[in-house]
């Protein structure tokens, strides 16, 4: 079998150094386990990113061969990044720090030049596996089938996906409000606090109520994805976009990083996180000051596409902490290290329930804060983390980050 | 935490006979026999890996010293080998012949610390912990280890160190791992649980190696996995220590390494490294000063005075061979980049070395270090096998850059051990191209006569050895068999392990 886009990570597959700080290391927060895959299966190698480099290059080689139980494998990671964060412990801030030595700084080392994104490894082998029409997990195949037809992933009309839309949006803007799949239909509460919030400001905005196309990237669906990225580009343009705003990590990343890579040119409009716009917001004194009326204590959950995948950590927990009446605490794992909630990368679909399992983790993290609720920005780990407490009992509330804003309003 | 139940199998077909038999043991969750999970574990940090990939035929991950010991029953019973797999990151190739048809064992469930006894000055961890996860459950309690573990990285596991003798973070002063070992619990092949040293008397705690009889826990370590399990390990601890690091700068090699005996001579160095001007440890601005190069070290004790006291004589010392003493932190990079002492900061690794390292980069820039041939030498005779290493270097300099390779013997990090110097090789290799592996690895072989020839000596137990040191001496060899044979009489261990018979 021919491996097109592996292929192309070749590089990386080659470059794993095989020292296993993947599977556990001392991090910087003192602990040292890496995978949440790894730490809620069985815990074989193949679920680190050393052991995904071994396999990916067992394939290259022609050693091994596809089945159902190396499908499973690839399936089964939440490609969280946390095993690029430390591989070989080159951390951007140990990159940051060590590229100022003497030794270094001639070099002029980059973290890019030296990581292993064993992420895009596994992206591009379910790409491989979904092309050569082998069986995957169920749900990859339905929720492309429901993307293709109603531009979502609920298989649900537009109309029934957006019903909390403003009736009286226009139909072109400047701005443009991205509310993905999940704010469409699971959490219109972050829909509706971010139009809230948007108003507030004073923006004059539209609204796109289509996929970004994030579940077929990371699902290996690649034609379809790109058939959906040309399609959303057009759109946007015609509507006359000049930036987007997310409440989902998933698209953030996807529509910064992907898009690009997709139409072979840089996009025509500006890509903010809900987080990086109500920063501006509040900076130029166009919404605030936020307060609450009832004091509460959150802890913040780094969503792993908004945080690792897009270096988006301080905004969030600036905006949390300027709001009277708000204590916020942090987990012990947070920012760079933040333990994933199991929510992304395709893993709720294809293994929901080691999904859950993951979140109960980081539930139990949260409650050891002190906090009362978890707060994120992003409606897949709010999907997950929610089961999760539900699962748990746990008292802790979840919330979206635009929701506590919309309420400090 | 709780796992679930995400079972990766082989098709029915395909199925090991004993994976029923295994997943009674340790949970159906445990064990795997399918190709990718098998393939997964089959890169050590080796070269051999790239020379003979064979993966094993099928994984099990046991939690227990009673799980252990069922498995070897069971593999006994059955006839069938048993590899040993803790850390992954064995740099010398250490398996044996019969990889293809064996159990794998992944000790990495087993991270318990056992037990941190003050009374006796001991801790016991489970074999599969790290060497960090040891060093932060020992310090946490108000303690430290000795020697800290291994150079080659934190996440290789306590036991596997043991098992490969490996040498490592206060090797100056505390030796090798195995020096600072009292006691083992070793599964032997028949399944009989051993516990070695003061441990033969059910009512002692956990304190003292050489009792009883011969000193059978040093049988084994530095075995290779080839006649039991190590399953929990125990070793010394100390009150924490203030710690002091200096860097000395040389303008002349020959007079750093008179320096570096005296200090090993006189003991009051913890940690040492020399880097000479060609290395990555080194740092452009004293090459241009004129510096040759410069040894890191670091000094500790728990009362200041005698720290300050240490320090001086260090200094003294240093200054005698025409050292000169330069900003401290030179060294609090080194042992930042070593990853060691403070623990826990995120620092450039070794593999990063060894892409710097590289010479000319292929298309890809593919590039992958290891260590198989860092071996010992007396400290006295250090500078001059550094020569004679060099030569060889120097000779393949134009093969090297052809193939890709990076040979570099003479500008790692010259460590000190005791009475014994480290001599340090990185080799460097593009892991995607053949001909890289294959001269490499020829490289490395040559390293390991040259160095065996000269009078050096291989700690870490790995086949590159073999050839020049167990398989020409036929009396040592003849007693391992013998001690092999009464172990282990269906030779399950590890079978071809240590160079000895697979059969």
């Amino acid at each position: 079998m021919e491996f097109p886009e592996l292929k192309k990570c070749r590089n990386m597959v080659f470059s794993c150094n095989r020292e296993s700080y993947c599977r556990d290391m001392v991090r910087i927060d003192g602990t040292w386990l890496i995978c949440p895959v790894r730490e809620h299966t069985g815990g074989f190698d193949a679920y680190t990113a050393k052991g995904r480099n071994a396999i990916a290059r067992a394939l290259l080689k022609g050693q091994i061969d596809i089945d159902d139980g190396l499908i499973d494998i690839v399936y089964t990671c939440a490609l969280c990044g946390n095993c690029v964060e430390h591989c070989e412990m080159y951390t951007p801030e140990a990159m940051a720090r060590w590229s100022k030595l003497p030794l270094f700084a001639p070099l002029k080392i980059t973290y890019e030049d030296h990581i292993v994104k064993t992420p895009e490894v596994t992206k591009a082998l379910r790409a491989d596996i979904f092309n050569a029409g082998y069986k995957v997990p169920e749900g990859i195949a339905r929720v492309g089938e429901s993307i293709e037809r109603c531009g979502n992933i609920f298989n649900v009309s537009s109309s029934d996906m957006y019903n909390w839309k403003p009736k009286s949006l226009p139909e072109k803007a400047k701005l443009v409000y991205f509310p993905g799949c999940l704010a469409g239909y699971s959490f219109p509460e972050i829909g509706q606090s971010t139009v809230k919030i948007l108003k507030s400001a004073g923006e004059e905005f539209t609204m796109f109520d289509h996929c970004c196309g994030n579940p077929l990237f990371i699902t290996g669906q690649l034609k379809l994805a790109r058939d959906v990225v040309e399609r959303d580009v057009m759109k946007l343009e015609d509507v006359g976009a000049e930036k987007i705003v997310t409440t989902c990590a998933g698209c953030y990343r996807c529509i910064s990083k992907e898009w690009p890579k997709i139409i072979g040119r840089d996009l025509d409009f500006e890509v903010a996180s809900a987080a990086q716009l109500i920063q501006d917001y509040l900076k130029e004194g166009r919404i605030g000051p936020l307060s609450l009326e009832h004091e509460i204590t959150v802890t913040y959950h780094d969503p792993c596409e908004l945080g690792r995948h897009s270096s988006v950590y301080e905004e969030p927990r600036s905006i949390i902490k300027s709001i009277k009446g708000v204590k916020m605490v942090e987990m012990g794992r947070n920012m760079q290290s933040a333990w994933c909630c199991g929510g992304g990368g395709g893993l709720k679909i294809c293994k929901p329930d080691l999904a859950t399992e993951i979140a109960r983790e980081r539930v139990q993290e949260a409650e050891e804060t002190g906090a009362s609720a978890i707060v994120s920005a992003c409606p897949s780990c709010k999907l997950n983390i929610q089961d999760a407490i539900g699962v748990t009992s746990s008292p802790l509330k979840m919330i979206d980050l635009v929701e506590l804003i919309a309420d400090a309003l | 935490m709780n796992s679930l139940q995400v079972i990766v199998r082989a098709k029915e077909d395909k199925q090991h006979p004993l994976s029923d038999d295994l997943a009674a043991i340790v949970g159906l969750e445990y064990v795997s026999d399918n190709e990718a999970v098998r393939w997964s574990y089959l890169p050590d940090w080796c070269i051999i890996e790239d020379v003979t990939p064979v993966a094993p035929a099928i994984v099990v991950r046991p939690r227990t010293t009673e799980e252990v010991s069922k498995i070897l029953r069971l593999a006994n019973r059955t006839r069938t080998p048993v590899y040993t797999r803790s850390g992954g990151v064995q740099p010398q190739g250490a398996r044996g012949e019969e990889m293809y048809r064996s159990i794998l064992l992944d000790m990495t469930r087993m991270t318990d610390l056992v037990e941190l006894d003050e009374k006796s000055l001991t801790a016991t961890i489970q074999a599969g912990a790290t060497w960090m996860k040891f060093n932060l459950e020992v310090e946490k309690r108000g303690w430290q280890l000795g020697h800290k573990g291994t150079y080659g990285g934190f996440a290789s596991t306590v036991g596997g160190g043991v098992s490969v003798n490996n040498n490592g973070f206060g090797s100056a002063v505390y030796g090798m791992s195995a020096d600072e070992v009292t006691n083992l619990n070793v599964v032997l092949p028949n399944g009989d649980i051993l516990e070695t040293g003061s441990r033969v008397n059910p009512n002692a705690r956990r304190f003292f190696r050489f009792c009883v009889g011969p000193d059978l826990a040093g049988i084994f370590m530095s075995s290779g996995g080839t006649l039991g399990v190590i399953t929990e390990v125990t070793m010394r601890i100390y009150p924490k220590k203030k710690r002091k690091y200096g860097t000395v700068g040389f303008k002349d090699g020959k007079k750093a390494f008179e320096c570096y005996y005296d200090w090993i001579r006189n003991g009051h160095v913890d940690d040492m490294a020399w880097t000479p001007r060609v290395s990555p440890g080194s740092f452009p601005e004293l090459t241009e000063k004129g510096y040759e190069g410069k040894i890191s070290f670091m000094v500790q004790d728990v009362d200041e005075d005698v720290l300050e006291a240490k320090w001086r004589a260090l200094v003294k010392t240093a200054k005698e061979h025409g050292g000169e003493i330069l900003d401290p932190r030179y060294a609090e990079s080194w042992y930042m980049y070593r990853s060691e002492w403070e623990g826990y900061i995120p620092q450039l690794r070794v593999g990063l070395i060894g892409r710097l390292r590289r010479n000319e980069p292929t298309e890809e820039g593919i590039h992958l270090i290891g260590t198989p041939c860092c071996h010992m030498v007396p400290v006295g005779d250090a500078w001059d096998h550094l020569q004679k290493m060099i030569e060889l270097d120097n000779k393949y300099q134009e093969e090297m850059k052809k193939y890709n390779v990076s040979f570099a013997p003479g500008t790692g990090a010259y460590l000190g051990m005791k009475n014994a110097g480290h001599s340090p090789t990185g080799v460097g290799y593009d892991q995607s191209d053949p001909k890289s592996v294959e001269f490499a690895h020829k490289l490395i072989q040559e390293h390991c006569k040259l160095a065996v020839e000269n009078g050096g000596c291989n700690y870490n137990v790995g086949k590159y050895w073999w050839p020049h040191t167990i398989m020409k001496s036929p009396v040592y060899r003849e007693l391992l068999i013998k001690i092999k044979k009464a172990v282990d009489p269906n030779n399950i261990m590890n079978p071809g392990g240590l160079g000895l018979p697979s059969d």
